[in-house]
Order: C-alpha cells, then sequence, then structure tokens
C-alpha cells in the first residue's frame, strides 16, 4: 500500500524525526572526522604500537613505534625525554582524516613532546625511496617556567619488535660519525638531527647506540618549540644540503597530505554513524595502496609493508578485488597484470612453492579487475592468461581420474608449506579451481567470447559437481581442509565466499562458520593453530558468507572483533594472540585490509547474484545515515545511501543499476509497507525494485519478540 | 664501531608470549635440489677444449673450460650462486650449441633463483615475481638444452631436469607429465623413472612419505 507524503509531515512524525536526529548527533562514534593534521586518538589493543609510513612505488617503508621511535629497517632514530624520564610514550596515531601522517607524544604533568612524522618522496633520492621528516614539539605545562630535555640516538634498529628488510645491509660492524648534524655511517647518510642539537662525543662501542644529540629548550607556561629531524629510507652518499629543502617539514607533511588525500578523494567513501568503522575504511585503503610496489612499469601488490614484502597470490587476489572495490582500478587492473606475469608455459600460475591454488586466485582476480566495473578491454586483454589457466586446472583434475587417484577428478595434491600446514588435496585448491573456472567464464562473456563462456561454464558446472559429490563422499560434517582429512582450516573456509563452490545458503558452511567461530572463544575473530591466536582476516570469508546467507549478525560480531584486535592506526597484525602480543609479524596486513573493504561494502551493496542486494549487514543503527559513494559494482559505479527519515520508515537512495534491487530488512523489524511506485515487499524481511530504481521507501514495525 | 651481530635474534626472543605466524617462507634449501651434476657431465662433453676462448671481456676468459668448470664448482661448493652462475653462463657462451652446458647454466641459474643471503634467511630474488622470472628463464634454457641433444640420454636429462624443477615448484602433475614422456621414450633413463615413481605414488596417498614404490605401473 502506497500511503500519503502528507502523513510523513504530520507533527508527531516530525517530533519523532527531530529526536532521531538529535540521538545521531550524541551517537558514541559521531565525532568530527575531517580536520587535517588532528590525531585520531583510538586505543592501541595490541602489546607494542607499530604503525608504517610508506607510499606506493617505495621498496620499503618507515617503522614507526613501538616507543618513540622510528626506524627505516636498518636505521633507528630514538628518542628520550631526559627532563621527564619516567614519562610514558603514548601509542601511534594517524589523522582523523585517514591520512597516514603519524602522531605520538611522550610526557608528564610539566612537559610534553608530540611527534609528527611523515613520509613523502625525494626526487633526488629516486623513485623507491622517501624521505621522513619527523617534527617534536615541545610544550611547557608546569606552572614555573622548566626546561625540556631531549635526547635522540642513532641505532641499527629499534629495541621494540622490527623488521629488517631484505636489502638492509648484511654489514656486522660500522664507522658511524657525525658530519655537522649529519649521521654518517659507512660514509653514507643515514639521519639527521636539529640544527640547535649538543652532538655527544662518545666512543661508540657494542650494545649501546653511538650517535646521540641532545636537544633543549627553557619555556614558560604554555610556550612551545620544535625540533626537527628527518631520515632518508636508503642510507644515501648525497650531500645533506642537497635533501634539506625536500626534507623541510613543511614541505614533507603538506606533501604527504596532499598525495594521500588525492588517493582517498579518488577512492570510494564509506560514512557510516560509526566514526570507528568509517575511520577504518580508511586506513584499511592506505594499507592496500602502501602496498603498491613498482616492478618495470607495473604495480605489484605485497602482503605487508614489513615482512611480507613479497607477492602471494593468494593474497595478492584479494588485493586486485579490494583494490576495485573502492575504486582504485589503475591499481586492480595493473596488478591483475602483474599476477599474469606468474604464469608457467603449462598454464599454472604460481607464486609459492605447491601453492596451486594461485591458479585459480588469479583467475577470479582478472574477473574482478575486468569487472568492477565491467571493462570488455581489460575483459580481452586478461582472458588469454585466464583461458591458459582454466585449460591448467582441467587438465590436471583429469590426470587425477585418469590415474585413478583416491579423489579423481579433483585438482592433484600439493604442500603449499602455509596456512594448510599438509600436503594433501585440499579442499580450498579445488573450490578456487571452480571459482578460476567460473571467472574465466565471466571474462570471456564481457569479452564476446559467448562460445569459450559457454564452454568453460559448462567445465565449471561439471567440477563444482564433482566437488559436491566428493563431499558427500567425505562424510565430514562440514567441510574438511583436505580430502584426506588432515590440515587446518584454510582454503575449505572459502568455499562459500567468495569461490561459491558451494551455496553461501549451504548448512556444512553454517556448520563449518559455528565450528571456526567457537574457536575463537567469543573474540568474533576464527582463531589459527593455538586457540589463543586470532587470526584478522581468516575468518572474512565466513563472515561475508554468513551476509549473503542471511546471517547479518555473525558478519557484525566478526567487524567488532576485528576494530577490537586492530592497532592504534586501525591496522591489523596477521595473527594476534588474544593478550595483544604479535610477534615478529607486524601490522598492518594487506589481507586483513582487503577483508575488511570486501566485508564492509557487502554490508551496504552486494552485487554476487544477478541482483543488487542492499543493506545486507546495515543494523539499524547504519539506517541513521549510511552513505557509501563510487562504489564499483558488476552493474556500474553506484552511490547508495542508507536513511531512516521517520522512525517507521527506512529509505534507501541509490544510482540506477541496470539491475533488480532487493533491500534487507535490518534484524529486529519487519516491513510493512512499500512507498514508492514499483517498490514490493518481499514477505516481512526484503523489499524489491525493478532495475533503474533511484529510491526505495518503506515503512518498518517491531519485529516484536522473537 | 658498533656491532649489531646477534640482535635480531635476542629481541625475538625478548618480544614475550606471541602466536607463533605461520610458516610462509617456503624451505629455502628446497631449490638446491638441482645442482653439481650437470657441470659435471657437462665437463666430459666439452670436446677436447683447454685454453679456449670465449671472446667476452671478462679478464679470466683466456681460462680453460675445464678451470671454468673447477671454479663454477668451488663456488657452488661455497654456495655462491651468483658465481657458479657465472661460470655457467660463460661457458654455455663458449659452445652456445652444447646442449650439456646450456643445461648447466639453466641449473645454475634455478640455484640463483632459490640461493639464499648468507644470513640464511632472504633469498637471493628479492620477491617470488622476481624468482619465478628467473626460474622461467632457466626452463627456457632447459628447453633448449633438450632441443640441442644430440643423443637421447642428454634429451632425457634435460627433460628430467625440467621435470624436477616442476617438482620443485610443487606442480606434480607437470613433473609426472615430463617423466612419463620421458619413460616413454628412454625407458633406460633411471632418472626420470625413479621421479615418477616417486611422484606417482603420492598420486596414490600424498600424505605418505613417498618412498615406497607405488602399486600401478610407473609413467
Amino acid at each position: 500500500m502506497v500511503r500519503s507524503r502528507a502523513r510523513r509531515l504530520c507533527p508527531v512524525r516530525l517530533a519523532l524525526l527531530i529526536a532521531a536526529l538529535g540521538a545521531a548527533g550524541c551517537a558514541r562514534r559521531a565525532a568530527r572526522e575531517t580536520v587535517p593534521g588532528e590525531a585520531a586518538r583510538f586505543p592501541e589493543h595490541y602489546a607494542h604500537s607499530i604503525a608504517a609510513l610508506g607510499f606506493p612505488g617505495a621498496h620499503r617503508a618507515f617503522q614507526v613505534g613501538h616507543g618513540c621511535v622510528v626506524s627505516s629497517g636498518e636505521t633507528a632514530l630514538e628518542w628520550r625525554l631526559l627532563s621527564a624520564p619516567a614519562a610514558a610514550c603514548s601509542p601511534v596515531w594517524f589523522e582523523r582524516d585517514g591520512i597516514p601522517v603519524a602522531h605520538w607524544e611522550i610526557g608528564d604533568a610539566t612537559q610534553r613532546v608530540t611527534f609528527e612524522a611523515a613520509a613523502a618522496p625525494a626526487p633526488a633520492l629516486g623513485d623507491s625511496s622517501l624521505v621522513l621528516s619527523v617534527q617534536a614539539t615541545a610544550t611547557w605545562l608546569g606552572p614555573a617556567p622548566g626546561e625540556v630535555v631531549i635526547e635522540a640516538r642513532i641505532a641499527a634498529v629499534p629495541d621494540s619488535p622490527h623488521f629488517v628488510p631484505w636489502d638492509a645491509t648484511e654489514a656486522t660492524r660500522y664507522d658511524e660519525a657525525w658530519n655537522g648534524t649529519a649521521a654518517v655511517r659507512n660514509g653514507r647518510l643515514v639521519a639527521v638531527v636539529d640544527e640547535a642539537a649538543t652532538l655527544a662525543g662518545d666512543a661508540p662501542y657494542p650494545s649501546r647506540p653511538a650517535l646521540r644529540a641532545r636537544c633543549s629548550a627553557r619555556l614558560t607556561r604554555g610556550e612551545h618549540h620544535s625540533f626537527h629531524f628527518w631520515m632518508p629510507l636508503y642510507p644515501t652518499a648525497l650531500d645533506p644540503r642537497k635533501l634539506e629543502d625536500d626534507a623541510a617539514h613543511e614541505r614533507v607533511a603538506p606533501r604527504a597530505r596532499r598525495i594521500w588525500s588525492e588517493y582517498l578523494a579518488r577512492a570510494a567513501r564509506l560514512q557510516t554513524p560509526d566514526s570507528l568503522v568509517n575511520t577504518a575504511w580508511r586506513a584499511a585503503i592506505v594499507t592496500l595502496v602502501q602496498g603498491q610496489e613498482k616492478a618495470g612499469d607495473h604495480w605489484v601488490p605485497i602482503g605487508n609493508p614489513f615482512q611480507y614484502r613479497d607477492v602471494w597470490l593468494r593474497d595478492g587476489a584479494r588485493v586486485v578485488r579490494a583494490l576495485a572495490l573502492v575504486g582504485l582500478t589503475d591499481f586492480a587492473v595493473d596488478d591483475a597484470r602483474t599476477l599474469a606475469r606468474f604464469q608457467l608455459p603449462v598454464g599454472a600460475l604460481l607464486s609459492q612453492h605447491g601453492q596451486i591454488d594461485g591458479t585459480g586466485q588469479a583467475l577470479w582476480a582478472f574477473a574482478q579487475a575486468a569487472s568492477l566495473p565491467p571493462t570488455a578491454s581489460v575483459a580481452r586483454e586478461l582472458l588469454p592468461a585466464a583461458t591458459g589457466g582454466a585449460r591448467w586446472i582441467a587438465r590436471q583434475c583429469a590426470m587425477t581420474e585418469q590415474l585413478r587417484a583416491p579423489w579423481g577428478g579433483l585438482l592433484p595434491f600439493a604442500d603449499p608449506r602455509d596456512g594448510e600446514l599438509t600436503r594433501a588435496q585440499l579442499v580450498g585448491n579445488d573450490a578456487w579451481g571452480i571459482a578460476g573456472l567460473d571467472a574465466t567464464a565471466a571474462l570471456a562473456r564481457l569479452a564476446g567470447e559467448s562460445a569459450l563462456a559457454d564452454t568453460v561454464a559448462g567445465a565449471a558446472r561439471a567440477y563444482r559437481g564433482r566437488f559436491l559429490a566428493a563431499l558427500a563422499r567425505s562424510g565430514a560434517a562440514d567441510v574438511p581442509p583436505s580430502w584426506q582429512g588432515v590440515g587446518r582450516d584454510w582454503g575449505n573456509l572459502a568455499v562459500g565466499y567468495p569461490t561459491l563452490a558451494l551455496s553461501p545458503a549451504d548448512a556444512r558452511i553454517e556448520r563449518l562458520e559455528r565450528r571456526s567461530f567457537a574457536r575463537g572463544g567469543g573474540s568474533g575473530l576464527v582463531s589459527y593453530g593455538a586457540a589463543d591466536s586470532l587470526h584478522t582476516y581468516l575468518g572474512a570469508d565466513l563472515a561475508v558468507n554468513a551476509l549473503l546467507a542471511g546471517r547479518p549478525e555473525v558478519a557484525r560480531d566478526y567487524l567488532a572483533g576485528l576494530l577490537a584486535h586492530s592497532s592504534s592506526t586501525l591496522g591489523q597484525a596477521e595473527i594476534v594472540h588474544r593478550a595483544g602480543g604479535f610477534g615478529a609479524n607486524l601490522p598492518p596486513h594487506g589481507t586483513a585490509a582487503a577483508t575488511l573493504v570486501d566485508l564492509l561494502r557487502t554490508m551496504i551493496v552486494s552485487d554476487l547474484g544477478d541482483t543488487l542486494e542492499i543493506g545486507l549487514g546495515a543494523g539499524l543503527a547504519w539506517w541513521s545515515g549510511t552513505r557509501l559513494e563510487r562504489a564499483a559494482t558488476r552493474f556500474g559505479v553506484l552511490d547508495v545511501g542508507l536513511e531512516r527519515p521517520a522512525e517507521d520508515e527506512l529509505l534507501v537512495r541509490l544510482s540506477a543499476a541496470p539491475a533488480p534491487v532487493r533491500v534487507r530488512v535490518p534484524e529486529g523489524m519487519v516491513a510493512v509497507a512499500a512507498e514508492d511506485p514499483g517498490v514490493q515487499l518481499e514477505g516481512p524481511h526484503w523489499v524489491q525494485a525493478p532495475k533503474g530504481t533511484e529510491q526505495i521507501r518503506f515503512r518498518i514495525a517491531s519485529a516484536g519478540p522473537r | 664501531m658498533s656491532r649489531r651481530t646477534g640482535r635480531r635474534d635476542e629481541r625475538r626472543r625478548a618480544q614475550g608470549a606471541t602466536p607463533k605466524p605461520r610458516a610462509r617462507r617456503p624451505w629455502p634449501w628446497i631449490g638446491l635440489a638441482l645442482v653439481a651434476i650437470v657441470i659435471v657431465s657437462g665437463l666430459a662433453r666439452i670436446r677436447g677444449r683447454t685454453g679456449g676462448h670465449a671472446g667476452g671481456d671478462h679478464p679470466e676468459s683466456d681460462l680453460g673450460s675445464r678451470e671454468m668448470v673447477e671454479r663454477e664448482r668451488q663456488a657452488i661448493v661455497r654456495r655462491d650462486w651468483a658465481e657458479a652462475y657465472d661460470w655457467a653462463a660463460r661457458l654455455a657462451q663458449r659452445e652456445p650449441r652444447n646442449a650439456s652446458l646450456l643445461l648447466g647454466e639453466g641449473t645454475a641459474l634455478h640455484n640463483v633463483a632459490w640461493g639464499v643471503k648468507r644470513s640464511g634467511e632472504r633469498f637471493t630474488a628479492r620477491t617470488s615475481l622476481d624468482r619465478l622470472t628467473l626460474d622461467l628463464q632457466a626452463m627456457a634454457l632447459m628447453d633448449s638444452a633438450a632441443r640441442l641433444a644430440d643423443t637421447p640420454e642428454m634429451w632425457a636429462r634435460a627433460r628430467g631436469w625440467q621435470g624436477q624443477l616442476y617438482e620443485v615448484l610443487g606442480l606434480p602433475g607437470d613433473a609426472l607429465d615430463i617423466y612419463y614422456e620421458v619413460g616413454q621414450r628412454v625407458p633406460t633413463d633411471p632418472k626420470a623413472i625413479g621421479r615418477g615413481r616417486y611422484v606417482l605414488n603420492l598420486f596414490h596417498d600424498p600424505t605418505s612419505s613417498g618412498t615406497t614404490p607405488p602399486e600401478a605401473d610407473a609413467p
């Protein structure tokens, strides 16, 4: 039934609307988010507070933290507050608008030193290097004047967890000296301290950093004084005077802010009533962009700015999808081209020993890059590699059948030496194999190769049939890690989303989901290995699958768990102990960022089927003003907004899409009436609209006690 | 002078109770399966040269081939894969149609791809893309060696190494394809037959040690 608009303007409803708006204004996290330069002071959930300051194209990243320290991996610049030696250092924070300029502070009741660190390219250093500028601003807080004294020390590596880069020098002894205020090691510049610093002349000796400098300022209450420090990402033979201008804080920090603002402005924008979620979205995009290296003329997706500075197809594929989802299409497509370079003459795509799921994953990534949004030229470009990969998958499956292997018709055994921790015929490999064939069929269709698309789609159907038969034959209660029954849960967690080897609604996946999250012990995450080791992306596919299967509470629990196990800059360590330790496996991890983007996007809009599905994971609170702008979908680039104009009314605003639309009614509520032309109720939990719809308005009521 | 030897390990130990990261690095030694035997066999095929010239500008370009092979062998013993490849490449340059030397160059290049730095922790190739690029070149050299082989035995040896390279990469099906082909064409080649039996056994029981010959016929 369509209700008149006049009713919506009655005084009672207007009062409710005003009350709702007021409540939204006082919401827990509805804070300012766009003040440039202001630190977003989120709590640190890890035992060590560490952030990465990198840049696309660079081959290393600066490490900030834990404590008052920055590091290039082979040179650390560390500060102590000598005038308040008991003062503790804060966590490291990025800025409220998501810009990766780092802030931290140290002090007590009488004095405080705030640090601001920014990294940016410096033309003189080349395109794979960066310069880091740190401004330390001392402020006196005590009633009587006093002196703030900071000591800066040059060390090889930080005392806290750190990573030594692949290309760090293997020298174990070196000459260090001051050249003016420049710290020089083995004849190369490694850091520069403030020009007013007093340089310590102690003779260096083992176990203690050789070069120390002292900066002091006598201040009255409220007075400030700033000191400047900088360092190149790689030791350089350049004269520091030639780099001074490029390294000035007044140049580096604004430059970093400008470039990162441009990246974030190009990317899809997510705004929900929860500012923590909004900042996590931007932090994930920053991690994905920081994880872009250059090899020749092409971008390369790496696993993490520190210890995973390498390519894994299983991780790179996720990064391609996430970058495509947020509209950073140039990165996504070029990363896909890079993944194609992992193709062997036999057709397989392989990045690491025995990780034969890489073939299916790469094919899936090709389809993501070409489909989000649909771009026939990209499909045509990537189709030959995909076809070669699909043929390899089919040939391998035929081989196990011909050899009468115990699980014939599926992929052969593999020993990936990764999360699976076994040598067996892995269920996840087959799930990705099926996804790879589906992706090749989609690419072929997009490229206008209908006959090829039909052939490959037929092969995918047959493969899925063999997969289902094997699953039935396995006798497993849910979905086992391998057909032989051995190994750890890994690729089998992807059998629903994203591979769609099984329908997301399959009861076996729900049982797998329950088993996996139960091991996470109520954390919202799944554990890997020991029960107290939580994993920050392993459960993400189950969470998205739960959204698709109509269990949004599982996805929201996962999101809450992930944010509760993130760093103060909203990066995620790959594996984190319940007590917060992550060992040498430093955050942020690229796949955790990629899967977070995928999850959040699917909570708002999903395009997996022929229908555009809206609000799959949006609880009622998110309907008070959620907007996803410039979201790339298979149906084009869309804006989607979720609104609650009245207490009993919900409204979707979206760009017209060439697909029918379904809207999920938030839990606890039921749809009772459609209010816009063409909009229809589909039972109490769904509302549908024809393709091209730009506004979907419907009335809701409480579902009552369940 | 400052010293930093051992600091990394000390600090890792000091990092307290932390979860063990999953083992993401493949075993660095796995790639060293293809080693000096090819070079030794290559030596036998250098036809009587004792002081041939490569025509290069290297100061040691007037070394005899046997001396170059010996230097390559010594580099392998030192695990200096880059130097070993350098000698192998120079040897192959001297006789570009010598299948054995091409095969030696291919295996040496593969060892560069999978070799580790002196610290024992880092591959000499920075990324998996760099490593695979080198392995693809190694495969191409092995393929050329097979095409230039002037005896069935030499062809079988070159193809066998290609099979073994696929095994090292973790692609047993592709390795088995090659071992089968070698077995069909050169049934007397013991190496390919043996490797084929090993891989086939794993097809039937991947969780076994793979050392027991399978019931089924070898390829």
